[in-house]
């Protein structure tokens, strides 16, 4: 797949290119000066809605609800968080527990199915492997919105309808694909010399995978892991018709039912929205090196 | 038991008892269309330090990967010590093997790689095992660092060390002195051998670099396009290559070949030799001071063994003059054939332009026929 | 000369083999029956009338549905719409990561922080991105609203971005852009930055002028990395259904369109026909533009 290489070819001359590029231009002040505007204006547009956020979730509800809007708060408060953590309102806690639950397990299971998976991909050598590895390439080009119907029909005839087992196999199977591909590029990236030096000295192949393969694979298990668990933790489609109660509510479908319940509640919802993005933005800058190629496959589109 | 001459307790107790004598009959390697060894016959003597040589391709590391076991042969046997491998899988054939890498386990200290095929072991004596082939190897003191932080020489003494301690049937080595700067490489050269000497353990070893498989080789064995050429110890196949091929990979400048017909006497002797060659250090040139009084020593053994005692000679014009700090080397053209000469001192009057006649003992001389192969004498 | 005495044990390639199989078969099926076996049902659904209860089952009706859809302008118009919509937000998200490419391809202090920054809008969760959107675009107290119409006096008086006709597509093509641009970003710096910088070198001692080393040598040497990018945020774009539907119910795309046919008039029949013209529109146009555009 000429597709793939590319993905390949420009994950590596990404991790080569950063911080190694040495090359001077001498520039003049004019241009150093036009550089500086364009990039503070180009962090000024990706960032502001972030820090928007957090001003509004932090801002009393009359610097919310008046013109001009607050820029920059006079007084902060905590008023929404408590209401957010505060069980009247809404089940803030409830969503966010459900959200973890089907987010950690599905990542989990999917790291543990495509771990053996993309082994046998990478290293193990069978009739039919090419075609079992581009097929689950090409089945990634399915989409969410192509399937719902089916799978809706499907989750009512196992008896998952409002349950969260419905996302977990859903998220589990649509992970899938970008963990076998990461994972897989990870294998091929480990010398098979040093799989066949424990092969020599005695041991399985299972063995190998478990006391040579695994350890040295970390850094890649971890961001599948964390891939998979912000797919599940994003999606809104399918647990938007499989979910009724709101006992089983995930974060997005229970902030956007705070939302089309109550009016002139924007500091709650940038609370939770702030609250929901964070785990995603921590785990995301502790690893991020290891983030790129998960990025570029599209790992987090629906 | 072959080779274990030593009394050194240490090598003793680390040298293997059993009969490892490996056997291969008619194996063939097929990647698809393409053979990569052609029914392979070679026995490995029990104890025996065999070299695998050739050139990239030749199949040598196909036929190491397939006494591994790393690879099935498509066809043929292999037997290790009597009893059939051919399908033992990898882990069971009691081998071990030093990769091109080294393949160390980056995640275990040098302590854990040297326990990993112990562990696999119903051994007792783990710690003293790793002890005292640390201290054989002189990496004793590396025991608990990681990989990462040793240096190329250390990394492969640990990938040697690896090898050792669990004792093996046979040792079989996968270029394992190629990573390494040439100065090092020669020095763990000659410690290799003597450790195999003291060990006494059989030893497969590929390398496609002549001098260190002359220098290291009870026998060499030459492949070739995935077949055997020959078989021999080094003297053998430096001295008696069985076809141009042997004759032409060994020997550094290698072996000059020209036809018959750039004779000057009429040899009827040489009429049924399709190819000649002379190696470059038995030729001289007529009436120098550079020409020595004889050919090489196995030249005289032949000459004393009955052989030829006549001189060929051969008109070449010289065309480039190499000095090479000890020793000169001349290429000359001899009717279309390069012949090239390596004198111990420049012959004088010989300048590129210059017209010679070169001339050495018949007996240096090797004889082919149309299919390369040699003619005996 | 095979050798006659196996054992019974199998060879390595055979032991690696079953081993092969054994490893992927948890995933193939897995894919099998809730990927595969979905996308053929829906083949089978788009022919039928599906019932409410599930009890019953579902009734052949052939072409009933792509009849139907065919002559519907609510079709069409989601078409249309979806056509626009994938069109804007892929070339504005292929530009802006193109720019920023350009732009963190210059050295200064914090480049790695600043890249990590740059990429926050692509890893943020959704509902996050979609509900701070939906706040600053609000029409009462948003602060777009208020910068745009009462300072800059861009537009007229209290339109709802979201929700006016004709602004509500736009600020959606807007604000996906704004959220897909790092992918393009991403995308293309390994590539800017894979440029040996001899050839910018070569140009200036040539006389080149900053357009013209733009043009030859940047554009000519990302040409393909642009056209994948292009490409790949076309298909997902196409796609795409939760960000437009968080933000507003004001734009029908086809994914849209056949989610409110599915689960809101509950004709599963129709939705599943209307998925699938999505899906066959999609493939058409990937053929298309990779026979012509990426002539591979």
């Amino acid at each position: 797949m000429s597709t793939k290489s590319t993905y390949r070819h420009t994950v590596d001359s990404f991790k080569n290119a950063l911080g190694l590029g040495n090359q001077t231009i001498e520039t003049s002040l004019y241009e150093r000066l036009i550089f500086y505007i364009a990039l503070g204006l180009s962090l000024f547009v990706t960032l502001f809605p972030f820090y928007y956020m957090t001003v509004a979730s932090l801002s009393p509800e009359s610097s919310l609800y008046s013109l001009p809007p607050t820029l920059i708060p006079d007084e902060l408060t905590l008023t929404h968080y408590r209401t957010v953590f505060g069980p009247e309102t809404f089940p803030f806690l409830t969503y966010f527990k459900n959200s973890f639950i089907v987010a950690t397990v599905t990542a989990g299971a999917s790291v543990l199915v495509a771990t053996f998976g993309a082994y046998s991909f990478a290293r193990l050598d069978y009739k039919g492997r090419g075609i079992f590895s581009r097929g689950v390439l090409m089945v990634y080009m399915f989409s969410g919105i192509l399937l719902v119907v089916p799978m809706f029909q499907v989750i009512v005839w196992l008896g998952f309808v409002d349950s969260l087992w419905s996302l977990f196999i859903t998220y589990l199977v649509q992970t899938l694909p970008v963990s076998l591909y990461m994972l897989g590029n990870y294998f091929r990236s480990i010398p098979e010399e040093i799989e066949e030096a424990a092969i020599m000295d005695g041991y399985s192949r299972l063995e190998v995978i478990f006391k040579i393969t695994l350890p040295l694979s970390a850094p890649a298990i971890v961001a599948v892991f964390f891939f998979t668990f912000m797919i599940a933790w994003n999606e809104y489609l399918f647990a938007s018709i499989f979910l009724e109660s709101q006992g089983v509510y995930t974060l997005p479908i229970g902030i956007e039912a705070l939302a089309s319940g109550f009016h002139q509640v924007w500091g709650e919802i940038m609370a939770a929205s702030l609250l929901t993005s964070i785990p995603l933005i921590v785990m995301f800058m502790y690893l991020e090196k290891y983030m790129v190629e998960g990025l570029t496959f599209g790992a987090v589109e629906g | 038991m072959a080779g274990n001459t030593t009394s050194d307790v240490a090598t003793d107790a680390l040298s293997s008892d059993a009969n490892a004598e490996i056997r291969l009959e008619g194996v063939t390697k097929r990647f698809g269309e393409l053979v990569a060894v052609d029914e392979l016959e070679l026995t490995i003597r029990d104890g025996e330090f065999l070299v695998l040589l050739g050139p990239s391709g030749c199949g040598k590391s196909t036929t190491l990967r397939m006494i591994a076991g790393l690879e099935t042969p498509s066809g043929g046997r292999i037997s290790i010590g009597g009893e059939d491998v051919t399908e033992t899988l990898p882990q069971r054939r009691e081998l071990s093997m030093v990769f091109q890498s080294y393949a160390l386990y980056p995640h275990k200290s040098v302590r854990g790689n040297l326990a990993f095929p112990l562990a696999k072991m119903d051994v007792e004596n783990v710690d003293e095992r790793i002890h005292r082939t640390a201290e054989l190897l002189e990496i004793d003191d590396l025991l608990d660092q990681k990989p990462g932080q040793l240096s190329g020489g250390q990394r492969q003494r640990v990938a040697l060390g690896r090898t050792i301690v669990r004792e093996p049937r046979a040792f079989l080595m996968d270029e394992p002195l190629s990573n390494l700067d040439a100065k090092l490489r020669v020095q763990t050269r000659s410690e290799l051998r003597r450790l195999q000497q003291q060990l006494g353990t059989t030893t497969v070893y590929v390398t496609h670099d002549q001098e260190e498989a002359m220098s290291l080789a009870d026998r060499i064995a030459v492949m070739n396009n995935g077949e055997l050429q020959q078989v021999g110890t080094p003297k053998e196949v430096y001295e008696q290559p069985a076809n141009e091929f042997v004759a032409g990979f060994l020997g550094e400048p290698p072996m000059n070949f020209f036809a018959p017909e750039c004779v000057v006497a009429d040899e009827p002797a040489l009429a049924n030799a399709a190819t000649l060659g002379i190696r470059p250090e038995d030729v001289r040139v007529a009436g120098s001071a550079g020409e020595p009084r004889s050919g090489g020593p196995a030249v005289e053994e032949r000459r004393a063994d009955g052989g030829d005692p006549r001189t060929i000679e051969l008109e070449g014009e010289a065309v480039v003059v190499e000095p090479l700090g000890n020793a000169y080397e001349i290429e000359f053209d001899c009717g279309g054939d390069s012949v090239t000469a390596r004198f111990r001192q420049r012959p004088e009057g010989i300048d590129p332009g210059t017209t010679a006649t070169l001339r050495f003992p018949a007996a240096a001389l090797h004889r082919f026929d149309e299919h390369g192969e040699v003619i005996d004498r | 000369m095979v050798s006659l005495t196996r054992s019974g044990d199998r060879t390595l390639e055979e032991k690696e083999a079953l081993l092969g199989y054994a490893l992927i078969a948890p995933s193939l099926l897995l894919i099998a029956a809730v990927i595969l076996y979905p996308v053929l049902y829906n083949i089978y659904l788009s022919f039928t009338a599906v019932p409410l209860s599930p009890a019953e089952s579902p009734e052949w009706i052939g072409l009933q549905h792509y009849q139907d859809l065919l002559g519907s302008g609510q079709f069409w118009s989601a078409l249309w719409t979806t056509v626009v919509f994938t069109f804007f937000s892929t070339t504005l998200a292929t530009l802006g990561g193109l720019g920023a490419a350009l732009l963190f391809n210059r050295k200064f202090r914090g480049r790695r922080f600043a890249r990590g920054l740059v990429l926050l809008p692509y890893v943020a969760p959704l509902i996050s991105i979609a509900f701070v959107w939906r706040f600053m675009l609000d029409p009462l107290y948003g602060i777009v609203p208020y910068v745009g119409s009462d300072v800059l006096g861009l537009y007229g008086g209290d339109i709802d971005l979201l929700s006016n006709d004709r602004t509500a597509l736009w600020s959606v093509i807007f604000v996906d852009a704004w959220r897909y641009f790092p992918f393009a970003f991403l995308m293309l710096i390994a590539r800017v930055q894979a440029i040996p910088s001899d050839m910018y070198e070569a140009a200036k001692i040539d006389g080149a002028s900053r357009f013209a080393q733009f043009k030859d040598i940047t554009l000519a040497e990302l040409k393909y990395i642009l056209a994948t990018v292009f490409l790949l945020r076309w298909i997902w774009n196409f796609n795409k259904f939760a960000d437009i539907w968080l933000l507003t119910r004001q734009v029908e795309t086809l994914p849209v369109y056949a989610y409110t046919v599915a689960f809101a008039n509950y004709q599963h029949g129709q939705a599943a026909a209307i998925s699938m013209v999505l899906f066959l529109a999609l493939i058409g146009f990937v053929l298309v533009y990779v026979a012509w555009i990426l002539d591979w």
